[in-house]
């Protein structure tokens, strides 16, 4: 137990020093992310550019900070709009029941089964490719299963002597949602939210494989991750640090999600 | 128990005809049609109008999706819009190289993921443990198409066991050209198995009866293979199910790299021309696959362990 | 209790022992006297009549043939048709058909099978969508296609081997157009065999061509087999294997593998050979008719329509460091319009060259000294193709250093790239034109002529519209040749669009591969090629 929490410890402390550095970008490197020198391309590292340029001159390094920034603001955005939106729906079909709830999960149903590259693919051709577009996409791909995680709990919460005993006590709906509900999800949602950043993270990079992720040349970490890979038999440079970035985002993500999963454990919460 | 699982099957006909219609009104929404494409740069007004009509894309909508829809029912997805094939003919031959593809990562990735957690839950703590962990989660962290690369670059051109790309007509001769995308699109289903056996298993292994079990004499491996597994088996059912979906996805990415004549490729390759029957087809059987895996997932999971309740009528929880 | 066990540990000795079967058993390097390289995206076009990729082009180009053929030195010679005469003014083409030519299954070639063929690819009930680019020339073409018509009036056999086609007006260019796979010669029989219609299955696809196709698997691979009785003699390769390969990665590696001949290579593939000690020596580069070019609408962003702002832009972008960096420096820049090895190539134009300070004077002229008051502009182009979007990234960095522009990238899917395109929408686009047919006129008047079909940004001049006119319907190839020069200096100096480049091919092709002949649009038919040592 107690090594976990170290681990989770450490894991949070990197994804503390991400955000530092993706708040900081701009004041770690000399270079913008964008800033182009055609004659000194695909150098390795040195002193002036310390993780080398790409294919066109750029500063590996602004790339992968500024990058932080990009899939950082969109994992966040996605999983913020993933648990308003997932919130409400679930906690609406759980309270509500009936045919309310049933259609609620029977779209959530469809969207969960609807592969989801093709509907962020779809999604991104109807609406035209930018960061907006694809931010969208993910929300869309995410929240169905936001929505079946909070209609679950929201149900076994419901029969809690707390919640019971607020009803017997004529509690309006909205003031127990609010009250005592949403308090006891939280804690589970907030976990689950982070894992699910991880994954919108490496959806993003999936997108820019397939040439539909954020367009360039904002650098997220998915763009530089297939970019690096178009070059990796020669400049393999170019892809090992995206890719370590992103691995390494990823697996303390889940670390702490995981923790913080064990924290607040549905059982336990279910019990209270 | 039968009643219910009917009861789920017949729920499948109308999500899967509210995918459809989710790619209709996509498709209906998208700016750039198939004609457009078709026609190419070289495009007349009047012979985009004639094409159209002549693929009676020019009909209202509600028209078009009911002509899909009974069409679908008969299993008839029309023609495709650049292929010579029908719809049918197409998913016919590109479904078994998806399908084959999944059921063995699917397979290794049970496997090896139950043993890898199984060990790392007997040996909590130590290395093989830590090992096992940093493991599964590095697989959950690298993308599949940065994976794919490296394996080939290692083991395709370096060591020459196996074959870089394509596929073979003769099911014997399917060997080499299997391996690494197995491999590649078994890594984060493994993972998360892995993770799975290993976080329940240490839960069931602090368990009372294990430790009376323990007690009265059964050696370890006897514990961990007849008490410990059967009771960790839900969440690995759990976590077969919802990795299921990942292979359908994943198979996008790893047939495109790896040139198997698969049902992801085309999908891929139909959005990028707009070439709706297929997209649609598609789309519905990928889907199917998806509930009808998911449904059989809840059905074995109601089977081991009864306190699953089934009047839940969600796929999984 | 231990049977679980062991059967798992059987279970993991079995996945052990599956990795080590299933290690490869052929060998590397060439098998038979076969050619084998990869297509880049599948087939699914089988039908002369209806094929539009270049990729399938090239496969069915070994079935199928022509009246005439492109030459190595880029000309329309004689292939099918031995000889013809240009009568009534140049509207009237008599071609004298080859005697003794078979197809795949035997039968004899005549006249009438050229006529069968051309008005199959005309009619309604085929539906072919390249018919109008390539043979609406032809008197009746166009109502045949329409529906409103049984037959193309224009195309008569007036004798065993006599063939007569009537086209609507004089045109120089109608002979290059003739080598498109449109109007190539089928076989009745074996369609009707078949089934009629579009020919999606082996059997309907005979042709007189060197190779006949065997296999046809539009996931996989297509095999082509040496035809016997070619009227050009026995092709030297026994048969040509095409297996399909989207991932330019994957198809790089299958060489190096050796488990294909040749390959045609993205640019970060050909920075990987050059470094490859092995693979250095086996690469091939080729000049395409193709230019890459970044236009300006005038029709929708108003301040193209000032001269100077156009100039401007021009000045302002760095060809060469474009060339050097998004592309290592492969291909030619470009300071005219028609390619190289087409007639009318200049290369004594310069264009506008890069002055950044010349470039900020005449934008400040124009009324936005340092870019200001400018507005900001989206630059459309094809998405996941890495070279375009490396050129739209370069161009972006210009504008905004040079002149104070600032530019939004558009990578968009091709299908709504095209329809934007089509209705001329695109403010700020960067595109490829390739040839059809190896002419100026394929150039300059579709191009930017008023009346062209991709003139899609508004660019009108009166004096460059008539000198394309007179160029088009000109018979004397001197004189055509300098109407269309000089209407090129007309369009250079206006700066409607900026060329970038011309395209440049780079293959790689192993040494045992010998005898490949080449013309520009690519390489010709496998008839002299060979695989050394088989």
């Amino acid at each position: 137990m107690k090594r976990t929490n170290v681990i989770a410890g450490l894991a949070l402390c990197y994804l503390v020093v991400l955000v530092l550095v993706a708040v900081g970008a701009p004041l770690l490197t000399k270079y913008t992310y964008d800033q182009q020198d055609l004659s000194g391309r695909f150098l390795q590292s040195n002193k002036a550019h310390w993780l080398g340029t790409d294919n066109l001159g750029r500063d590996n390094a602004s790339r992968l900070f500024f990058g932080a920034r990009v899939s950082l603001v969109v994992g966040l955005t996605v999983v913020s709009a993933t648990l308003i939106f997932g919130g409400i729906v679930g906690v609406i079909a759980a309270m509500r029941g009936g045919w309310v709830d049933t259609l609620l999960m029977r779209v959530t149903d469809g969207l969960f089964a609807f592969p989801d590259i093709l509907l962020a693919i779809l999604i991104v051709g109807v609406a035209g490719r930018s960061s907006l577009t694809v931010i969208a996409a993910l929300t869309v791909v995410g929240w169905p299963s936001m929505a079946r995680l909070v209609r679950g709990q929201t149900l076994s919460l419901r029969e809690a002597l707390f919640v019971r005993a607020a009803q017997a006590t004529g509690a309006s709906q909205p003031h127990i949602v609010f009250k005592h509900l949403v308090p006891h999800l939280a804690g589970i949602c907030l976990a689950a939210a982070i894992v699910d950043m991880a994954s919108v993270i490496l959806a993003e990079s999936a997108l820019s494989f397939l040439g539909i992720g954020i367009p360039p040349p904002a650098p997220s970490w998915g763009s530089l991750v297939s970019t690096g890979r178009e070059f990796m038999r020669t400049d393999w440079h170019l892809v090992l640090y995206p890719c370590l970035a992103l691995a390494l985002t990823i697996i303390c993500l889940n670390l702490v999600g995981d923790a913080l999963f064990e924290r607040w454990d549905p059982r336990k919460s279910a019990r209270a | 128990m039968l009643s219910y699982a009917l009861k789920r099957i017949l729920l499948v006909i109308p999500t899967l005809i509210f995918v459809s219609a989710l790619t209709f009104v996509a498709a209906e929404l998208a700016p750039g049609d198939p004609i457009q494409i078709k026609l190419g740069e070289r495009a007349t007004p009047a012979a985009v109008a004639q094409l159209k009509h002549e693929y009676g894309l020019d009909r209202p909508l509600l028209v078009r999706f009911g002509d899909f829809l009974w069409g679908a029912a008969r299993l008839d997805f029309g023609r495709s819009y650049f292929d010579t094939r029908t719809v049918r003919q197409i998913l016919l031959q590109n479904y078994w190289p998806t399908a084959m593809l999944a059921i063995l990562a699917m397979l290794v990735a049970s496997v090896v993921g139950i043993f890898l957690g199984t060990i790392a839950a007997v040996a909590a703590g130590k290395w093989p443990d830590r090992l096992a962990v940093v493991l599964s989660v590095a697989g959950l962290g690298i993308p599949n198409f940065v994976l794919a690369p490296i394996l080939v670059l290692i083991f395709a051109l370096r060591l020459q066991w196996y074959e870089v790309a394509g596929w073979a007509d003769n099911f014997s001769d399917l060997g080499p050209y299997l391996v690494l995308p197995v491999i590649v699109l078994s890594v984060r289903p493994l993972a998360a198995i892995m993770r799975l056996t290993r976080s329940s298993m240490i839960g069931v292994l602090s368990q009372d009866f294990i430790r009376t079990a323990r007690a009265k004499g059964v050696s370890w491996t006897g514990v961990v293979v007849r008490h410990a597994l059967r009771n960790a088996a839900t969440p690995v059912i759990i976590g077969i199910g919802s990795s299921f979906g990942y292979l359908l996805t994943g198979s996008f990415i790893t047939e495109t790299v790896f040139a198997i004549p698969g049902l992801g490729k085309r999908a891929i390759e139909a959005i990028y021309q707009r070439d709706y029957p297929v997209i649609q087809a598609t789309t519905i059987l990928f889907a199917a696959a998806f509930i009808l895996v998911n449904l059989a997932v809840d059905l074995v999971q109601a089977r081991i362990d009864p306190r699953v309740r089934l009047n839940r009528d969600g796929a999984t929880g | 209790m231990t049977r679980n066990i062991r059967l798992f540990m059987m279970l993991i000795a079995a996945l052990v022992l599956l990795l080590t079967a299933c290690t490869k058993k052929q060998g590397i390097g060439p098998q038979a006297n076969i050619l084998r390289y990869p297509l880049v995206s599948s087939p699914t076009k089988i039908d002369p009549a209806m094929v539009q990729d270049g990729d399938t082009i090239d496969m069915l180009l070994q079935v199928f043939e022509g009246l005439v053929k492109w030459s190595v030195d880029n000309k329309p010679v004689p292939n099918l048709a031995e000889s013809w005469e240009v009568l009534n003014g140049g509207t009237l083409y008599r071609f004298k058909i080859r005697q003794g030519v078979k197809f795949h299954n035997g039968d004899d070639l005549t006249a009438e099978d050229f006529v069968y063929s051309i008005d199959r690819a005309c009619s309604k009930a085929l539906g072919s969508e390249t018919t109008q680019n390539y043979l609406y020339d032809i008197v009746g073409a166009r109502e045949r296609r329409e529906g409103n018509a049984t037959s193309v009036s224009g195309v008569r056999a007036t004798g065993k081997y006599t063939l007569e086609i009537q086209i609507d007006q004089p045109k120089a260019y109608f002979l290059a157009k003739l080598t498109y796979p449109n109007s190539y010669v089928v076989s009745h029989r074996a369609i009707k065999a078949a089934g009629g219609g579009e020919m999606t299955k082996v059997e309907a696809v005979v042709g007189t061509g060197p190779f006949k196709l065997t296999t046809y698997n539009p996931d996989t691979k297509v095999i082509l087999s040496a035809f016997e009785d070619y009227h050009g003699g026995k092709p030297k390769l026994q048969g040509i294997e095409r297996p399909i390969v989207k991932d330019p990665q994957t198809r790089y590696d299958l060489y190096k593998q050796g488990r294909v001949d040749l390959i045609q290579m993205d640019k970060a593939e050909v920075k990987a050979a050059e470094q490859d000690p092995e693979l250095k020596g086996q690469i091939r580069y080729f000049e395409r008719p193709g230019i890459y070019y970044v236009a300006m609408n005038q029709g929708v962003v108003p301040q193209f329509q000032d001269k100077r702002v156009r100039q401007a832009f021009a000045m302002a972008i760095d060809k060469d460091a474009i060339i050097a960096a998004a592309l290592e420096g492969k291909v030619k820049r470009a300071d005219c319009i028609v390619p190289p090895g087409i007639p009318g190539y200049d290369p004594t134009l310069k264009g506008y060259e890069f002055k950044p300070d010349e470039a900020k004077r005449l934008l400040a002229a124009a009324g936005y000294p340092d870019g200001r008051g400018f507005p900001k502009l989206t630059l459309w182009f094809r998405e996941s193709r890495p070279d375009i979007l490396h050129v739209g990234e370069v161009v972006q960095e210009e504008l905004k250093t040079n002149l104070g522009v600032i530019v939004e990238l558009r990578p968009t899917e091709w299908g709504a790239y095209l329809n934007e395109y089509n209705n001329k929408a695109l403010p700020f686009l960067h595109m490829r034109w390739m040839a059809d047919y190896l002419d100026p006129q394929n150039f300059l008047s579709t191009l930017l002529a008023t009346y062209g079909g991709e003139n899609k940004f508004n660019y009108s001049s009166p004096k460059f519209d008539n000198l394309c006119r007179l160029g088009d319907a000109e018979q004397d190839p001197e004189k055509r040749l300098k109407y269309y020069q000089q209407a090129q200096r007309i369009a250079i100096a206006d700066v409607p669009w900026i060329p970038i480049y011309f395209q440049r091919d780079a293959e790689l092709i192993r040494p045992y591969v010998q005898g490949i002949q080449d013309c520009l649009l690519g390489h010709l038919p496998h008839v002299s090629t060979y695989i050394e040592g088989q």
